[in-house]
C-alpha cells in the first residue's frame, strides 16, 4: 500500500514512526497557500554590525537598537537600514531591553539605564542617555522584562523590580523564594507569569503568577525542567519553552501542560527568541527559527521550521514586513532569495505492502507531484540505513517528479526532498 | 530628581521575606546607592514603604 504525505499544514511529527506530519521541515512555509508546500524565502545577512550578539527593541517610529550580550556596544538600525553604533555602556554586557513609556530602558547586570525614546533616535552619538539610572540590588545574571498594566516589570534574581507609569523605581516589589532565580517574564491576562530556573543541576523549576497587587504571588505550578527559558508570542495562549529538550508548555489557567516537543533540541534556549511575524509565533533555538501556528481554527498547532540562520541565535525581532536576526556576530533579515527547503517524511512502514493474498510488494519509488518545480532531490532511505541521493525524472506533463530507480522489497522507507530554487510542492508518495 | 520605593509590606508565602527582613534590606539598599556617589534628598520611612527621593 502506498503512502501519502500530503497534511503539510500539521507541520512536524512528534517521532520517526508517527505517520501524522513529517519528520522534519526546513525552511518550508506550509501555511501561505493551504495544501501545498513551498520554498521560504532564506535569511540574508543585512549587516556585519552589530558584530557582537544582541538583544533588540523596535521603537514606535521604526528604530531599532541593538544591545550587545557580549558588551556594552549599543546599535541603531533606522526604519531604512542603516546601522550605526550610538553608544557603548561603561557597565558591560547588557541582559535585556525594553521600551516603556517614552523612555527605552536596558538593563546590564546591577544597573538598569534608560534614554528617552525621542533622543535616542535623534541623536547620531548618544549623549543624553543614563547608563546607571538605577541599581539591581541582586545583580543577577538574567534580567527578563514585560510591560503589562502599569508598569515595565523586571526580573533580577528572586525579585521583581517595577518602573511603575511615573517612572518610579520599585525595589523588590515582589520577592520569591530564594532559590529561585527569575528567568523569563510574560502577561497572563493582566497578571504577570514568572519563569524560574533553580539551577542547571536541578531538573525542575516552577512558574508563578502574580497579580501585580499582592506581596506574594497567587498562583503556581511546578514544572519538571531544568527552566523557564522563554515565553513565545501566540494569540489567546500562553505557552513557553523550558528545559533543555525543546518542549512547549502552555497555561491552562492554573498549571503548566505540555503541548509539544521540538525533536533534536538538546540545549537551552535564549529568553529574546521569540517574536511574532505576520501573526505566526517564531521560536529561534540554536540555528532554526520554528513556527507555532494554525492558519484555520480547526487545523492542529503546526511546529515547522521556517528559517534558518548561519549562526547560534542570540534574539529575533520583527517589523510589520521583515525579521531580523541576531546571532553569529551579524544581524539577518528575510532576503530576496528562496532558501532550500528540506523536508523528511516519517518512516513508512512498508509491511502494509502485502496485497489481499499475502504477496509481499516491491517499493517502486518516490512521487512528487507539483505545481511549480525548481531543482528537486530526493534521497531514499530503506530499512532504516543511510540516505541513498536518487537520480530524478521531471514528468512536466504529468508534473510531477519521481525516482528512476525500482528499488524492490523493503520494510520502510523514508524520503528526504530537497527544493532548490522556488518548488511548490503537492505530497510527498512513497508508492 | 528620582524617585525609589522600597515596600515594606511581606508577603505571606513560605521563603518570603517577613517585616524584619524587608526593613533590613531596603535599608541596605539605601546604603547601597549612597555608596555609588547618589545624593539622597528625603528619605520617608512609612508603615508599607520607604520613598527615597534622589538628586539626579
Amino acid at each position: 500500500m502506498s503512502k501519502k504525505y500530503a497534511q503539510f499544514t500539521v507541520g512536524e511529527n512528534r517521532s520517526l514512526s508517527d505517520q501524522a506530519g513529517f519528520f522534519s521541515l526546513t525552511n518550508c512555509d506550509v501555511h501561505g497557500d493551504l495544501g501545498v508546500l513551498q520554498n521560504n524565502l532564506a535569511l540574508t545577512t543585512e549587516s556585519t554590525i552589530p558584530n557582537e550578539d544582541c538583544v533588540s527593541e523596535i521603537l514606535s517610529n521604526g528604530d531599532t537598537f541593538y544591545f550587545s550580550t557580549t558588551s556594552g556596544k549599543t546599535w541603531k538600525r533606522t526604519a531604512a537600514g542603516v546601522y550605526s553604533l550610538v553608544s557603548t555602556n561603561t557597565n558591560g554586557a547588557h541582559k535585556g531591553c525594553k521600551l516603556w513609556q517614552g523612555y527605552l530602558y536596558y538593563a546590564t547586570q546591577s544597573k538598569l539605564g534608560r534614554i528617552t525614546e525621542a533622543l535616542a533616535s535623534s541623536e547620531a552619538s548618544w549623549s543624553s542617555e543614563s547608563d546607571s539610572w538605577n541599581t539591581f540590588a541582586t545583580a543577577g545574571a538574567h534580567k527578563p522584562m514585560y510591560t503589562i498594566g502599569s508598569g515595565l516589570y523586571i526580573g533580577d534574581g528572586n525579585n521583581v523590580y517595577i518602573v511603575d507609569s511615573t517612572h518610579t523605581f520599585i525595589v523588590d516589589a515582589l520577592d520569591l523564594p530564594s532559590q529561585f532565580t527569575i528567568s523569563a517574564l510574560d502577561g497572563l491576562s493582566d497578571d504577570l507569569m514568572i519563569g524560574t530556573i533553580i539551577g542547571a543541576n536541578v531538573p525542575y523549576c516552577k512558574v508563578f503568577i502574580w497579580n501585580r497587587i499582592s506581596p506574594s504571588w497567587t498562583g503556581e505550578d511546578r514544572v519538571p525542567e531544568i527552566g523557564i527559558n522563554c515565553f513565545l508570542k501566540i494569540d489567546n495562549m500562553y505557552v513557553f519553552q523550558a528545559g533543555t529538550s525543546g518542549r512547549l508548555y502552555y497555561w491552562t489557567g492554573s498549571q503548566a501542560v505540555k503541548l509539544k516537543k521540538i525533536k533534536g533540541v538538546t540545549s537551552t534556549v535564549n529568553s529574546y527568541n521569540s517574536t511574532e511575524f505576520q501573526g505566526r509565533s517564531l521560536l529561534a533555538i540554536g540555528t532554526k527559527i520554528y513556527s507555532l501556528y494554525r492558519e484555520d481554527g480547526d487545523f492542529p498547532w503546526a511546529l515547522v521550521c521556517e528559517y534558518t540562520h548561519s549562526g547560534t541565535i542570540k534574539s529575533i525581532i520583527s517589523s510589520v514586513g521583515d525579521l531580523f536576526v541576531s546571532g553569529g556576530g551579524v544581524i539577518a533579515h528575510i532576503g530576496a532569495s528562496y532558501a532550500t527547503a528540506v523536508i523528511e517524511t516519517p518512516e513508512a512502514d512498508l509491511a502494509s505492502h502485502i496485497d489481499s493474498n499475502g504477496n509481499e510488494m516491491a517499493f517502486t519509488g518516490v512521487v512528487i507531484p507539483y505545481r511549480s518545480a525548481g531543482t528537486v532531490g530526493i534521497e531514499v532511505k530503506i530499512d532504516n540505513g543511510a540516505y541513498v541521493s536518487q537520480t530524478v525524472v521531471n514528468d512536466p506533463d504529468r508534473k510531477e517528479i519521481r525516482t528512476e530507480s525500482n528499488f524492490g522489497f523493503a520494510n520502510t522507507v523514508q524520503a528526504r526532498v530537497t527544493l532548490t530554487g522556488l518548488s511548490v510542492i503537492k505530497s510527498i508518495n512513497i508508492v | 530628581m528620582s524617585t525609589i520605593v522600597y515596600k515594606l509590606k511581606p508577603g505571606d508565602k513560605k521563603g518570603q521575606m517577613d517585616k524584619d527582613e524587608r526593613v533590613e534590606k531596603a535599608r541596605k539598599y539605601i546604603e547601597l546607592i549612597k555608596s555609588e556617589g547618589r545624593v539622597i534628598v528625603s528619605e520617608e520611612w512609612l508603615s508599607d514603604r520607604v520613598i527615597v527621593i534622589t538628586e539626579d
